[in-house]
């Protein structure tokens, strides 16, 4: 199932706070608008909401601090 | 325990006095690789003169190995000409994505667990290997949440992964903790459905919860469910283990890491001890 478009929409929603909302509002669709198959848009619409934006925050918090790759 | 076992710390700065003060209880570190990418010559020399003094092996934390996007070529050939310059006994990257279509996430995201990403890791593993000159050890990672696109459970992927690659596996035992209770399993049943024929060096560190969610920021103690873990896995690998201590900030006194470092040295001791018996 995975591609490397799939692994971009992921990426954009981990790091954009206006695509994550997009897509918390409508994954199917939005999964569908970044040309994704109904498989990877099925899977996209089950991820657990809350560990998703905690992961968005934590990644955030990485990318702003000086050691950001380091975990 | 087994008279190969070793027991380290990961080299900080901040710390970097006092593990030279503590040479006799430390007998490995570990370096964080990245940050000597664009380093000076000199800071460079630093290092191999420390790899000189005692075992360093080097741990990359940007190449992210589990993607099926291309590798960051640049990055790896980065690794590669520190990896000729310190002459590390070993080196290690992440069973990760960090970086898709033009976007840098920051940190270690856990790939989704399937064929696409297993093929990918693995062909990304034997690039790696092949650039560096050495295999690497490859890092289970901590997650929030269940990968979107999985097909499979994380210990079937990782069976399957390290039954297709010469790589090692680089335990980390907090991430393993981390998970189990963030995705809501057992642990130590985890542990035991894992390749720990192929480990070689095990991280242990601390983290701290965030409501219902474990974070794994590497600021606080190993928690003892992480000894446990190490106990369990001494009792379950005969072949000698590296254990690395993780910290990466909130840094304690020598004293305090150096007595986490003998609570590892114990807990291996009483898993090599249930070998024996």
């Amino acid at each position: 199932m995975t591609t490397p478009g799939f692994e971009a929409f992921l990426a954009l929603i981990y790091t954009d706070r206006e695509a994550r909302r997009r897509f918390l509002a409508d994954p199917l669709g939005e999964a569908a608008r970044a040309g994704l198959t109904l498989d990877e848009a099925h899977a996209l619409a089950g991820v657990d909401r809350e560990g998703l934006k905690l992961a968005a925050r934590s990644f955030e918090r990485k990318r702003a601090g000086k050691h950001s790759l380091h975990k | 325990m087994n008279g190969g076992d070793r027991f380290g710390i990961g080299w900080r700065p901040e710390l970097a006095a006092a593990i030279f003060t503590h040479l006799d209880r430390i007998d490995v570190v570990e370096v964080i690789a990245d940050d000597y990418f664009r380093a000076a010559p000199k800071q460079v020399r630093a290092i191999r003169m420390l790899a000189r003094q005692l075992p360093v092996t080097l741990h990359g934390v940007g190449l992210g190995l589990a993607t099926t996007c291309a590798l960051d070529t640049e990055r790896l050939d980065s690794m590669a000409r520190l990896a000729d310059a310190v002459c590390p006994e070993s080196w290690s990257e992440h069973l990760a994505f960090v970086r898709a279509g033009g976007i840098e996430i920051g940190h270690l995201a856990a790939p989704p667990r399937n064929e696409a990403t297993l093929e990918a890791a693995r062909r990304n593993a034997s690039t790696a290997a092949a650039r560096v000159g050495l295999a690497p050890q490859l890092e289970n990672v901590a997650t929030f949440f269940d990968p979107p696109g999985s097909t499979v459970g994380e210990p079937e992927w990782l069976q399957s992964l390290f039954a297709g690659t010469p790589a090692g596996l680089l335990l980390d035992l907090h991430n393993v903790y981390t998970n189990s209770v963030n995705l809501g399993y057992d642990a130590m049943a985890f542990l035991r459905r894992l390749p720990l024929d192929r480990v070689q060096l095990v991280h242990i560190a601390g983290g701290r919860m965030i409501g219902e969610k474990l974070l794994d920021d590497h600021l606080h103690d190993v928690p003892d469910v992480v000894y446990e873990l190490l106990r369990e896995t001494a009792a379950l690998t005969p072949q000698p283990l590296t254990v690395i201590l993780e910290r990466d900030g909130r840094y304690p006194q020598i004293p305090e890491l150096l007595k986490q470092l003998d609570w590892a040295r114990r807990a291996v001791e009483e898993g090599r001890s249930r070998i024996a018996a």
